[in-house]
């Protein structure tokens, strides 16, 4: 058997936190930056990480080297869509690696924006854990091609707004109470003052899709990597605080509620046909409704979801992209084989 | 109506983005609209464009780096530079927009081994320094002789040499 991916794993704080994520930007100190590489340099960087990386013991858990231009179109999207990869490194494949770990949890991206993005993805709060990971990684590969580095500006980047730890730190939340009490957009002014930054993604109707925020650290200069970690979790231990009192009051009114998650799990089990969009809506539900011990749905379970019903995930058997109607019965049908055996 | 985003298809969705409470509509196709959904978790790491913008209020310079041939105008166009020695070469035009995005100018987090030893451990001092002001101020008296210790051992390395 395989080894489990990451989201098949459980972190902490399940019920909030959907993932935790850093990523760290890294450049050669003697090689020119991206968007000046030539071909035969891009060619090199690739070479010289793969060499680097036979230093890297990571037991069971090995790497394997994607070629992007070797992917197809399909591949590289539903690479993208997991997380694995940027949308732009999946539209311009030429010259560009991905180092992907067996438990898709280690992303070393090559010929990025910066020569490496290195990445590590965990489910749960596991921000410091996923630190420690992507450090000693960074170490490795630091040991044998050496980073642009300066006293003052810290690491070297392409872009200016990521200088000194090049590190983004992210935990994506799920907030469906505190959306729906509509403090979401006070709560965004005190964390960009925070130099923090929270997103949501808006679909066709007034919520954001599946009521899932990323909380990012905003600033890498004049900061330490543990400092930018801190800062981060307090701020969503305190967002799960008033998460948690926000669904304490919603279940005053409980009957709706309930019935509004019941009705939702019903459509994931049982529909056969669901785009996007649909599944998004009803998915925050039942996440809900898993929270509140309302349904016996395992977070790894959801958090698998997650990850398999992008657009071209779901067409990945299939030579291209299936046109939408067949790609929402797709979808359908791996949501209800995934939740088969689940009973309410 | 053709898409917002590739200009070349027909734009079926329409998709709201909100960053930090400020809100921009977009009308995509059904092909951006899905990447812009599941692109959204990659797009912290790309605020460019707002730097590009902090740059454009600096008066234009003619320089251009001697080792990638990459001029500050183009900086300016593409909010990123052409290689490490940029930073050297447009040190005086860029030290202000950095100082804007991060609010800071003095790096203090890791550093590659890879880099002096001598930068290491100055930079070791100021966290331990932070770390001991902190402590006082938390009055953590025990934890604050320890680090002073500590303090001291890295400072008497550099006396010893």
């Amino acid at each position: 058997m395989s080894r489990m991916k990451w989201y098949e794993c459980s972190g902490d704080q399940p019920d909030m936190v959907v993932s935790s994520r850093i990523r760290l930007a890294r450049n050669l100190v003697d090689l020119p930056f991206h968007d000046r590489m030539k071909d035969e340099d891009a060619k090199a960087l690739n070479e010289r990480v793969l060499q680097a990386l036979e230093g890297l013991q990571l037991g069971d858990n090995k790497l394997h080297t994607l070629k992007m231009e070797q992917l197809s179109p399909v591949q590289r999207q539903s690479l993208a869509e997991r997380h694995s990869i940027s949308p732009e490194f999946a539209t311009n494949p030429n010259g560009r690696m991905l180092l992907l770990s067996e438990d898709e949890s280690i992303a070393i991206m090559v010929n990025e924006e910066d020569h490496l993005r290195i990445q590590v993805l965990l489910s749960g709060l596991q921000l410091t854990k996923a630190y420690e990971l992507c450090s000693r990684i960074d170490d490795v590969l630091d040991e044998t091609l050496h980073y642009a580095f300066d006293e003052t500006l810290g690491y070297l980047t392409s872009c200016p707004t990521n200088l000194g730890t090049g590190m983004r730190a992210s935990v994506m939340m799920h907030l469906p109470a505190l959306e729906q009490s509509g403090v979401i957009s006070q709560l965004s002014n005190t964390i960009s003052k925070l130099g923090l930054t929270i997103r949501g993604t808006y679909g066709e109707g007034s919520n954001v899709i599946g009521s899932l925020y990323q909380i990012s650290n905003q600033i890498t200069l004049g900061i330490t990597e543990q400092d930018s970690i801190q800062n981060l979790q307090g701020v969503v231990r305190q967002i799960m605080e008033s998460e948690q009192k926000a669904r304490e009051a919603l279940l005053k009114n409980h009957a709706p509620l309930e019935d509004q998650i019941f009705r939702s799990f019903g459509i994931l089990k049982y529909a056969r046909s669901l785009s996007s969009q649909e599944f998004f809506e009803h998915f925050s539900n039942v996440r809900l409704g898993a929270s509140m011990k309302l349904l016996p749905v395992p977070f790894e379970t959801l958090n698998g979801l997650m990850e398999q019903v992008g657009a071209a995930t779901v067409c990945l058997s299939q030579p291209e992209v299936l046109p939408p109607q067949a790609r929402d019965r797709k979808r359908a049908e791996i949501v209800r084989e995934a939740l088969e055996r689940i009973e309410a | 109506m053709l898409c917002d985003r590739c200009k070349t298809r027909e734009a079926t969705s329409l998709y709201q983005q909100t960053v930090n409470g400020k809100s921009q509509t977009l009308h995509l196709c059904a092909h951006c609209a899905n990447e812009m959904l599941f692109g959204n978790f990659f797009s912290d790491f790309s605020v460019n464009n707002l730097f590009a913008k902090n740059l454009s209020a600096m008066p234009s310079s003619r320089k251009v780096c001697d080792q990638c041939g990459t001029s500050y105008e183009e900086i300016m166009e593409s909010g990123r530079l052409g290689c490490a020695h940029c930073y050297e070469t447009f040190a005086h035009e860029l030290a202000r927009s950095i100082e804007k995005i991060h609010g800071k100018s003095k790096h203090i987090g890791k550093v590659p081994r890879s880099a002096s030893t001598t930068i290491r451990k100055k930079n070791r001092l100021t966290e331990l320094k932070m770390e001991l002001n902190r402590a006082i101020a938390e009055q953590d008296f025990e934890q604050a002789a320890q680090l002073r210790d500590q303090i001291r051992a890295i400072e008497g390395e550099g006396d010893a040499k």
